[in-house]
């Protein structure tokens, strides 16, 4: 399970307009370019995260009509890496390029999850395997790039973690973090109040005295999402309908296979490294062996410099 | 605004209708989001389209375009009928209990129309639209509700009569009002009202919400229910926000009557949290309207003069100051001289103000000069050359076509813009071949809002500076140096070859001093527009900065005083300004006088331009336990702080700092708030104000000093910017409109149905037909009622992600990457009869052009059944289509990418050349077209 000393972003969909300054926010910060784009049928653009675009808004809506205009809705989510406490990815990484990272001193354990570019072998396996399909490889970049919790602002030491390649002139200049700084990029911006950043725990208060308070509103399905799913992510969800109206896998699990792939192919492991993968096939991970082609196979139809 | 942003939090029930805040006043709805927190407030949405703003609502409705009159008139109906009404507030505030003129017809007698029209004008004698008046001459004022009569002021005084189960007091003719006979009552504005509303009907699939809005009776219920059956409580207020949605229609102006006659009938403006609320679409709207950018105005809202009505100064002044002394309208020769002395000091000193009002140039009586009107003028070809400043007519005009056509026959065009738009590329728009176009094209590259200094008046009236952060790129200048280049250029070119009234530019005071870059210095900009005394012998800015004018109470109309803008005046901080701030910042030994030496602008860091002014203290109170007392200090431990997000050290609000505009009304007759947890103002037992959260908009008149009428004689007064002779109250009848002095609803100027209120079909007072659709039918045309070519009602909206015409969103990537593309979104149920998929490219044409783009199906848009007009129903589809996407920069939106061949490029291509009786504001909301699929 999460650690206590954890931090999280709670994401409170009831108070969400679907403004996109947190997608804009964090283009910003991290300095992302554009992917093109194009109108299909609906507000939500880019259609999937991609290397430049690490998180996004999904504008759902019903398919067909109700039969009474109070059941029209329009949920925005706020989609990205959930930094699961039980990360697909960390365990299926077989050059240890992607690991849990501390983000102040009396953490007991990490929660950003992020990838070592110089460590990226680009096997694409946590792309292939990722239960929120929230890792991107870049071909031009040469790494995995997701959601990182704006780590350089929220960190206590900035200088443990890496610049960007092209950092902002904002972060050039600020060695130490300001107070409007110490929260992530998607949070400063937020304007409704949808986005809030702090321990854990109190998060999940929050989200738990929010979603009380709906349903004493009338909102009969409220619920709080991401305190127990994959260990606990550190994303919490405010939502006030079913996790699928959302976009949000109900019940997003490890896949089954990766337990093992980690016992027996991780660096550390006793054969170590990936020369080991026929023996790993013949120990019954071909499904993980599976993903990793069709991820590659992706890769190559979705374009990517060649 | 009435009120400001931040006070949509002390609202109880907030009213979206024409507006869209989530979308397109994000930063608004953070405030919208705290009331509902905070205080339960529901939110309303009414809107055509399920906007991102109706996802966050509680109640929602779908709405034809167009129709708002029938509805908000409906909502009064629901308050009459219900006797949901705020009585002291509508006897002492308003003017329902003054008797009107008998001869005075309504729609409900004259089909449609109000007494005085004369059809070949389009336009009203407005001769029996007044009061009956008294031997004082002051209009006759009966009591609607039994009250203990002031004998200062009569027909005002503390209500004593008996109240019903909602605490509301019952009128004297109630049982008239419930039984329908209205006719029967005395013939107060009243009477009138309920008669005129009473035909805006709610009950059943019959009804006018129903068969004209397109609304469902039960979810109008609801939500009159939760804003009117709210509001009405004496200590309850709420808001409406409304933006374009509202204004750009035919009937525009009346809308917003409509729903201020609503709201004044539920003592909901002047009290926090209410008001009427205009969401202002760019940033500095509010600031430009302030300064003269309206035709038909002078900076601070002061009528333009015209040749025919006033040949000298005595006769305009005479002419344009009302005739009461309540009125604050009665100081315009004040204000009117300050800006002469502005305008032209040193001439006026030396040859007088009458010689300084004749060199101003005055406008022909009657003639339109509004934005439509100068691009017809610039299709006929008098207009030969044009100066836009921050604008894109090919985008954002209506009936781009014809002002892109009438922008051809220009011979010269000035741009000043940050971007390479639309209307510097119009010679090379799709379609046109650029020989054949002869225009000269000058763009002029401007510097943007962190390029430059300056301030911007947002919609709560707030006038706030911003500093330069950065240089401005290349050959960019900022809009001041712009202007103040060009003024020096054209005086001195005037001054070398002369011309037509020469001497209205070269003697134009204007004697900025410059920096480095050529710029004017803005502290001299800024004093002169808060108002100087001028100084004795000649003009130097040394002499001018130890004089400023402390508020416009202080102008004087003798030519002693320079002002700018009198709305302005009092944003340079006084002596006792500086000192609350110094004790605020624990700044110690304060001088008697504060310094103003030389070119100081600023005392110890504090600048004396209040808009720069960026200090949090604000007022708090305490509510005690019992709801009712109230401490400004030494609260009881269970007393509740209340602060209301006044800020008044933040920036500056005109008029003198006033955040709440016609504030007396959030008190009583006898001065109690009428709601003690967001109460502004207490009073002592002589009358005088004891707490203050605001600054008052009512005079505590020195004639009533020491008697308990100075309190209420600001009660008699709340109004005091209205011009009527003795009826200083909210105007529920007025002469001031054009087209009605109640609210009347008349179809769109295209529709797909008649009328079904009347038989008068468009606003009967404005212009239906203008030269271009006249001379050009087919080209720039209308499609007549329920015409089968245009079977669908198109409107135009914005969202999150670009603004306005686009000149600065989409020329950024990553706004670009969220809304690429020009879209129309329709709904499922139109889609599948035009077997059109969701992704397909449609095209969707009017009488007047055609547009291209991707289609977005969704159950956010219905099918409104509504009346057909001849006693069936009919189905409406609505086709709905953003604005902002053109045919330049990173995205064009339209032909650029190769998705969307052809001529088409802008909304607008479709939107008509037709307007508001009394604004001229387009009809870019109400429309019809047709719609097909591409590919």
């Amino acid at each position: 399970m999460a650690n206590t000393t954890d931090k999280a972003i709670l994401f409170d969909a009831s108070k969400c307009t679907g403004c996109r300054g947190c997608q804009v926010a964090c283009k910003n910060w991290n300095q992302r370019g554009y992917t093109e784009t194009h109108v299909e049928g609906t507000y939500e653009n880019p259609r999937q995260l991609t290397s430049q675009a690490w998180m996004r808004i999904l504008f759902n809506e019903p398919e067909e009509r109700p039969k009474d205009d109070r059941e029209i809705y329009w949920y925005f989510t706020k989609y990205q890496c959930m930094h699961c406490t039980d990360a697909t990815c960390v365990k299926v990484c077989p050059s240890g390029a992607t690991k849990k990272y501390k983000v102040s001193d009396g953490d007991s354990e990490a929660y950003v999850v992020r990838t070592d570019h110089k460590q990226c072998i680009g096997c694409n396996y946590c792309v292939a395997t990722c239960p929120f399909q929230a890792c991107r490889y870049d071909e031009k970049e040469k790494g995995i790039f997701r959601c990182v919790m704006c780590f350089d602002r929220i960190t206590s030491s900035p200088d443990d973690f890496p610049k960007p390649e092209q950092a902002s002139p904002d972060l050039e200049k600020a060695k130490d973090p300001v107070p409007s700084r110490n929260i992530p990029a998607c949070v400063m911006t937020c304007t409704t109040g949808a986005l809030s950043f702090g321990d854990r725990e109190e998060m999940i208060k929050k989200a738990e005295a929010r979603v009380k308070s709906l349903k004493e509103k009338g909102k009969k399905n409220a619920q709080v999402y991401g305190v127990n799913e994959l260990g606990g992510l550190h994303y919490i969800y405010v939502l006030e309908d079913d996790p699928e109206k959302y976009g949000l896998p109900a019940n997003p699990s490890v896949p089954a296979g990766v337990t093992i792939w980690e016992a027996l192919v991780k660096p550390g492991a006793p054969w170590g490294g990936l020369a080991l993968v026929g023996l790993a096939a013949a120990a019954g991970v071909g499904y993980v062996i599976n993903k990793r082609n069709e991820g590659l196979e992706r890769q190559e139809l979705e374009g990517g410099d060649k | 605004m009435t009120n400001h942003w931040i006070d949509l939090k002390n609202a109880d029930a907030i009213m979206i209708c024409g507006g869209n805040p989530a979308e397109n006043h994000p930063v608004a709805w953070k405030w919208i989001e705290k009331a509902r927190e905070e205080r339960g407030a529901k939110i309303i949405v009414v809107d055509p389209r399920f906007t991102r703003s109706a996802s966050r609502a509680d109640h929602f409705s779908f709405i034809r375009p167009g129709t708002d009159i029938a509805f908000f008139g409906a909502l009064v109906k629901y308050a009459i009928d219900h006797n949901y009404i705020n009585w002291e507030y509508v006897q002492n505030y308003t003017n329902a209990p003054i008797l009107l003129n008998p001869d005075f017809k309504g729609p409900w007698e004259l089909d449609g129309l109000f007494s005085g029209y004369n059809p070949e004008k389009r336009s009203y004698d407005k001769s029996t639209w007044t009061y009956q008046s008294g031997p004082d001459g002051n209009p006759v004022r009966v009591q609607l509700i039994p009250i203990q009569e002031d004998p200062n002021f009569p027909g005002r005084g503390v209500p004593i009569g008996p109240k019903d189960a909602n605490g509301n007091y019952i009128p004297l003719e109630w049982d008239l009002i419930r039984q329908g006979r209205y006719d029967e009552m005395r013939p107060t504005v009243f009477a009138k009202l309920a008669k005129h509303f009473s035909r805006y009907t709610y009950e059943g699939e019959d009804s006018v919400v129903a068969k004209v809005c397109g609304m469902d009776p039960e979810t109008f219920k609801e939500i009159a229910e939760a804003y009117v059956g709210t509001t009405h409580k004496r200590e309850k207020s709420g808001s409406l926000v409304y933006a374009m949605g509202l204004t750009q229609f035919t009937i525009g102006s009346q809308k917003i009557r409509a729903f201020s006659i609503l709201q004044s009938l539920l003592g909901n403006i002047g009290m926090p949290g209410g008001g009427v609320n205009a969401a202002r679409g760019e940033s500095n709207v509010q600031g430009s309207t302030d300064f003269a950018l309206l035709s038909h105005l002078w900076s601070g809202y002061i009528s333009v003069p015209n040749s025919t009505d006033h040949p000298d100064l005595a006769s305009y002044l005479d002419k344009i100051t009302p005739k009461t002394p309540y009125s604050y309208w009665s100081n315009t020769p004040k204000f009117v001289n300050s800006l002469l002395m502005a305008h032209y000091g040193p001439y006026a000193k030396e040859k007088g103000l009458e010689a300084a009002f004749q060199l101003l140039p005055k406008v022909k009586k009657g003639y339109n000069y509004t934005h439509m009107a100068v691009f017809e003028d610039m299709y006929k070809g008098v207009i030969k050359g044009l100066i836009t400043w921050g604008q894109n007519p090919p985008v954002g005009g209506p009936n781009a076509n014809l002002e892109c056509a009438a922008m051809d026959k220009l011979e010269w065009y000035v741009a000043v813009d940050l971007w390479d738009t639309e209307a510097m590329n119009f010679w090379r728009r799709p379609g046109v071949d650029p020989k054949d176009v002869q225009t000269e094209v000058w763009a002029l590259p401007a510097a943007s809002s962190v390029e430059k200094s300056g301030s911007v008046t947002n919609s709560g009236r707030v006038a706030q500076y911003r500093w330069k952060a950065v240089e401005p790129p290349g050959d960019a200048r900022s809009d001041a140096w712009i202007m103040h280049q060009l003024v020096k250029a054209l005086k001195e070119l005037y001054e070398k070859e002369g011309g037509p009234n020469k001497e209205a530019i070269t003697e134009l005071f204007w004697a900025y001093d410059e920096d480095e870059h050529g710029d004017p210095d803005l502290d001299q900009v800024w004093l002169e527009i808060n108002g100087f005394t001028w100084p004795e012998g000649e003009f130097s800015w040394e002499k001018a900065f130890k004089k400023p004018v402390f508020g416009f109470g202080k102008l004087k109309d003798d030519g002693s005083t320079a002002c700018g803008n009198w709305l302005y005046s009092g944003s340079w901080a006084s002596d006792s300004d500086i000192k609350g701030i110094a004790q605020y910042l624990n700044i110690g030994n304060v001088p008697d006088t504060i310094p103003r030496d030389g070119k100081a602008t600023s005392w110890n860091g504090i600048p004396f331009n209040k808009s720069q002014w960026h200090y949090q203290k604000t007022p708090v109170y305490y509510l005690g336990s019992d709801g009712v007392t109230i401490y400004k200090e030494n609260p009881p431990s269970d007393a509740k702080l209340i602060n209301l997000g006044t800020y008044p050290n933040w920036a500056w609000s005109w008029p003198v700092n006033r955040r709440i505009i016609y504030n007396r009304c959030s008190c009583d007759y006898s001065g109690k708030p009428f709601a003690p947890d967001k109460a502004l103002f207490t009073f002592k037992e002589d009358g005088s104000l004891d707490m203050k959260n605001d600054v008052q908009d009512f005079f505590l008149h020195k004639d009533y000093e020491g008697k308990v009428s100075l309190l209420n004689y600001s009660a008699a007064h709340p109004f005091i910017m209205t011009k009527e002779k003795g009826a200083q109250v909210a105007l529920l009848f007025s002469k001031g409109m054009g087209d009605g002095p109640f609210p009347e609803h008349y179809e769109p100027r295209e529709s797909p149905v008649a009328n079904l209120l009347s038989k008068t079909q468009n606003n009967p007072a404005t212009r239906i037909t203008w030269d271009s659709a006249k001379n050009e039918p087919d080209r720039f045309g209308f499609a007549e009622v329920g015409d089968s070519r245009f079977p669908y009602v198109g409107t135009t909206y914005r969202v999150t992600e670009h603004w306005q015409a686009g000149q600065m969103t989409r020329n950024n990537s990553w706004l670009g990457e969220a809304m690429p593309e020009m879209f129309v979104e329709i709904s499922k149920e139109l889609a599948d009869e035009l077997g059109i998929a969701n992704g397909d490219l449609v095209e969707v044409e009017s009488a007047r052009g055609k547009v291209q783009g991707v289609a977005i199906v969704t159950v956010r848009l219905k099918p409104l059944v509504i009346g057909d007009g001849k006693g069936g129903k009919k189905t409406c589809h609505i086709v709905g289509l953003p604005w902002h996407f053109g045919f330049t920069g990173l995205f064009p939106g339209g032909p650029e990418r190769n998705r969307i061949p052809g001529r088409s490029y802008a909304a607008n291509q479709l939107t008509p050349h037709v307007g508001d009786a009394n604004t001229s504001i387009p009809e870019y909301k109400a429309f019809l077209v047709n719609i097909r699929k591409v590919k």
